[in-house]
């Protein structure tokens, strides 16, 4: 085969473009850090990386929304927990009411320390966290237990104003959670319950003794039955809680994995590219110079005189 | 005898200085495009004298160039890919550039979308927090900014390949006249018995060229002046050449010949084949992934908007922002961007007073109602407790002092979506996407819940899990699913465009490597021929000295006689 000068220059410039080429390569994915830079990159890839990229945003939501979701069960809890001591302190009194030894002026002292109970109880039940009430439902801007007092100021009727819908986080796709109750189940009993105690303890509807003795047996029964019900209720939040927490940290798992799957799509190994990029600049400064010489070369006119 | 050896020496000195202008003529153009080797080719002289034995030496009056016909073909015709690959390509990449994907820190659709349906979760957590209704505005309002930014920018790669089309079609008229008149004096020069060489390589350099623009072929490489046909149509034949016209309008045919006689031509290959095919299929097919996605997006969280409450609670009244052409015409074909499905519309009918609600139900049948039936079926249902009327095309709804509607959830038909009534974005595609006018700058707009209750946030809910979900607009497919598969379908085309440029350019080195093998100059050689032809000078020359001198010695002789 004749070889021309010109093939050989044709030559020598195409193996500097393919050089030059792998070594452009080789430093963008150096300098970002990511070897699919673009979708071209790798096609597949890119799908992946997107799918996760949006996985990783979802996960990262799903956290703060569960975040969300545990502050306002701690408040909750806290207020109940709260209300659970008081509970106790009214059935001790209760209790001391009900063994039908006390005189009137012994109730009526025991009356007032349950009045005071009945109103911290009232004021757990409208818990607000950060301006909404945690025990109103989804009807977060009105305070679920509404009263009215009577003249001397002390509280008269309840109701329940809030929505009996509870609202729910949602923590994933799909998938949503509650973080407290609603007041009409976990207070109404307890709140009338207390408040009957209160009402006959103060003998308000001027019973004979014997007949308050026995309302006072029948308030002590009622009130360990809506204690009951008020526990159940506050395991309900504590499973809440749990839930929360167990997503929480399941989530936290995804979110390292999912990280870790982004990684093994996108990023470079930043070593293995360091070693690539160097024995591509030795192939280059090889041609460079080999090139150089063959081009110098004389030919047989250097040799004509 | 002395003659007759003196006009061989001389023919020789004339062959060796032929054959040196052709060693200078390679040497000078041996960096020339389109110029082939030229060799002397020596022949004997016919003998002559009665008996046909008398020498008259050496003849150099032939030279012709060294080309491969065949070879020149295959070197254009992959000239012709390489090119066409090499503009898919560069477009391709320009294209895909403004996708600013995979990666989420690079600010494409992919991360924008995951962030606006991510603030939908975050305001259905805390449906009363302003400054989460703020954030998720903003996200909106990027987001349908950035799907019209991209729009644009398909639209300006679209119109900078339109107007390099109409550039290369320009360059096409002058090569094929260029080349039409050097068939003319191809033959003008062949009828006078010479050999037009330099007008063959001219030639060759125009095929080149041509080749590259078009993937146009010379049908007759054997003979001295060239014919091209392209897609059937005959370009150039002997010294006439056809005109090609630039598409009338982007996207259309180009056509070859004058005024009402041009004839469409589909060509293929060349530069303006790729640009044709980006032009004509590959753009146009983006921006219809494009809208598809957008209007998807429109209906997914229109249809889902309308379905909720907004913070201000129930409406006393409502207007569609999406008006219809003819309010008399069925609804399938009152001219709306997005056809109403058949199916069951209800309305909530909320009595202020006691909070009680009644449902209003309505049938929509899209191809037997128009939107004035359909004003006058929620009149009936409504028994004056609910109007509605149509205004302008503008279906409007409201209730009677006192009263109060939304819309239930679940509803059987994408009516309140199709007319915009209480939309989320407003616009039909990628063009004209943006935030819905009425919740501009009014975050308490926003629909978070299916009831009037601030902390339900049900109606976010469902809008931020339509992300992922699959739907039937995108073939079970999700709204994300579906901008991956555009994406990474876009990177394919890139990826495979920039492998054929790569398999195209060896295929071009291998092929000229053989071309330049038989037609290149090697300087090498000429040297060798130039030494050869000086000693063949010096010895012809030498040669007639000695003649001249045998001549003089004869004479000499036969003077001393006399």
């Amino acid at each position: 085969m004749r070889i021309t000068e010109q093939m050989r220059g044709a030559l020598l410039v195409q193996g500097l473009d393919q050089a030059t080429t792998t070594l452009n390569t080789l430093n963008q994915e150096l300098s970002t850090g990511m070897k699919v830079n673009q979708p071209s990159d790798d096609p597949v890839a890119t799908g992946a990386i997107m799918r996760t990229n949006t996985y990783i945003a979802d996960l990262n939501e799903d956290v703060s929304v569960i975040n969300a979701a545990q502050s306002v069960s701690q408040a909750a809890s806290a207020s109940m927990d709260n209300s659970t001591s008081i509970l106790s302190d009214v059935q001790t009194a209760a209790t001391a009411a009900a063994n039908g030894t006390n005189s009137a002026a012994q109730l009526q002292a025991l009356g007032t320390q349950v009045n005071q109970d009945l109103e911290s109880l009232v004021q757990d039940a409208n818990t607000q966290f950060e301006g909404s009430y945690v025990f109103s439902g989804t009807k977060t801007d009105t305070a679920p237990i509404a009263v009215t007092r009577d003249a001397q100021g002390n509280i008269q009727n309840i109701t329940y104003q809030g929505s009996d819908t509870q609202v729910t986080y949602p923590v994933s796709q799909g998938r949503s959670s509650p973080a407290s109750v609603t007041a009409q189940a976990a207070y109404m009993n307890v709140l009338n319950a207390v408040k009957q105690l209160r009402d006959d303890l103060n003998n308000t509807q001027g019973l004979s003794s014997q007949a308050q003795d026995t309302a006072l047996q029948n308030d002590l029964g009622a009130i360990t039955t809506a204690q009951s019900s008020f526990t159940t209720q506050t395991a309900e939040v504590g499973s809440y809680q749990s839930l929360l927490a167990s997503l929480s940290t399941q989530m936290q798992t995804s979110l390292t994995n999912a990280q870790a799957t982004l990684s093994s799509y996108q990023d470079v190994n930043t070593a293995q590219i360091s070693v690539q990029l160097q024995s591509a600049q030795t192939a280059y400064q090889a041609l460079v110079s080999s090139g150089a010489s063959q081009m110098q070369q004389p030919d047989l006119f250097s040799y004509l005189t | 005898m002395a003659d007759a050896s003196m006009s061989i020496g001389l023919s020789g000195i004339l062959a060796a200085q032929t054959a040196l202008t052709v060693s200078g003529e390679n040497i000078t153009n041996s960096t020339t495009p389109g110029y082939a080797r030229r060799q002397v080719q020596l022949s004997e002289n016919a003998p002559t004298g009665p008996e046909a034995n008398t020498e008259t030496g050496v003849n150099a009056n032939t030279i012709v160039r060294n080309r491969d016909m065949y070879l020149e073909g295959q070197v254009q015709s992959y000239n012709a890919g390489l090119s066409s690959a090499t503009t898919l390509s560069q477009y391709l990449n320009q294209i895909q550039s403004l996708l600013q994907e995979p990666s989420s820190t690079s600010g494409g659709i992919s991360t924008q979308l995951d962030a606006f349906f991510n603030d939908w979760q975050a305001l259905a957590a805390d449906p009363t927090d302003s400054t989460t209704r703020s954030t998720l505005l903003d996200a909106a309002q990027q987001l349908a900014q950035s799907l019209q930014d991209l729009q644009n920018g398909l639209l300006s790669v679209q119109s900078s390949v339109d107007q390099n089309l109409s550039g290369s079609i320009t360059q096409v008229n002058q090569l094929t006249a260029e080349l039409a008149q050097n068939n003319q004096l191809t033959s003008n020069a062949t009828s006078n018995g010479s050999a037009p060489l330099s007008l063959e390589d001219q030639r060759d350099a125009l095929m080149g060229q041509l080749a590259q623009l078009v993937g146009a072929s010379n049908t007759s490489p054997q003979q001295s002046t060239a014919t091209v046909q392209v897609a059937g149509a005959t370009l150039v034949s002997g010294s006439t050449s056809l005109t090609l016209n630039a598409p009338a309008s982007p996207g259309g045919p180009v056509t070859a010949g004058d005024g009402n006689q041009a004839g469409p031509v589909s060509i293929t290959g060349g530069t303006i084949g790729a640009l044709l095919q980006l032009s004509q299929t590959t753009i146009p097919g983006y921006m219809q992934q494009l809208n598809a996605f957008t209007q998807g997006l429109i209906s997914m969280v229109n249809e889902q908007h309308a379905e909720g409450i907004s913070e201000n609670g129930p409406s006393t009244s409502v207007t569609a922002t999406n008006s219809v052409s003819n309010a008399t015409a069925m609804l399938a074909e009152a001219g709306l961007s997005a056809t109403p499905t058949q199916g069951q519309l209800t309305i909530n009918l909320v009595d202020n007073a006691t909070g009680a609600q009644t449902p209003v139900t309505i049938s929509v049948n899209p191809s037997s109602e128009s939107l004035n039936d359909l004003a006058t079926a929620i009149n009936g249902a409504g028994a004056g407790n609910l109007t509605a009327a149509v205004s302008d095309g503008a279906l409007s709804i409201s209730a009677a002092s006192g009263y109060s509607f939304d819309f239930a959830a679940n509803q059987g038909t994408n009516i309140l979506a199709s007319l915009g009534i209480n939309p989320f974005f407003q616009g039909t595609n990628a063009s004209n996407i943006q935030l819905a006018a009425a919740l501009v700058n009014n975050p308490a707009g926003i629909a978070a819940g299916q009831s009037a209750d601030s902390g339900d946030g049900s109606n976010a809910t469902a809008i931020s899990n339509l992300e992922t979900a699959a739907s039937a607009a995108f073939g079970g497919n999700s709204l994300a699913g579906y901008w991956q598969t555009t994406v990474s379908g876009i990177g394919s085309d890139a990826e495979n465009a920039t492998e054929t440029q790569t398999t195209a350019q060896n295929m071009v080195d291998t092929v000229t490597t053989q071309e330049q093998a038989i037609s290149g100059v090697s300087l090498d050689e000429e040297a060798a021929n130039i030494l050869q032809y000086q000693q063949v000078y010096t010895d012809c020359a030498h040669y007639m000295a000695t003649v001249g001198q045998l001549s003089q010695t004869l004479l000499s002789y036969i003077s001393g006689v006399a």
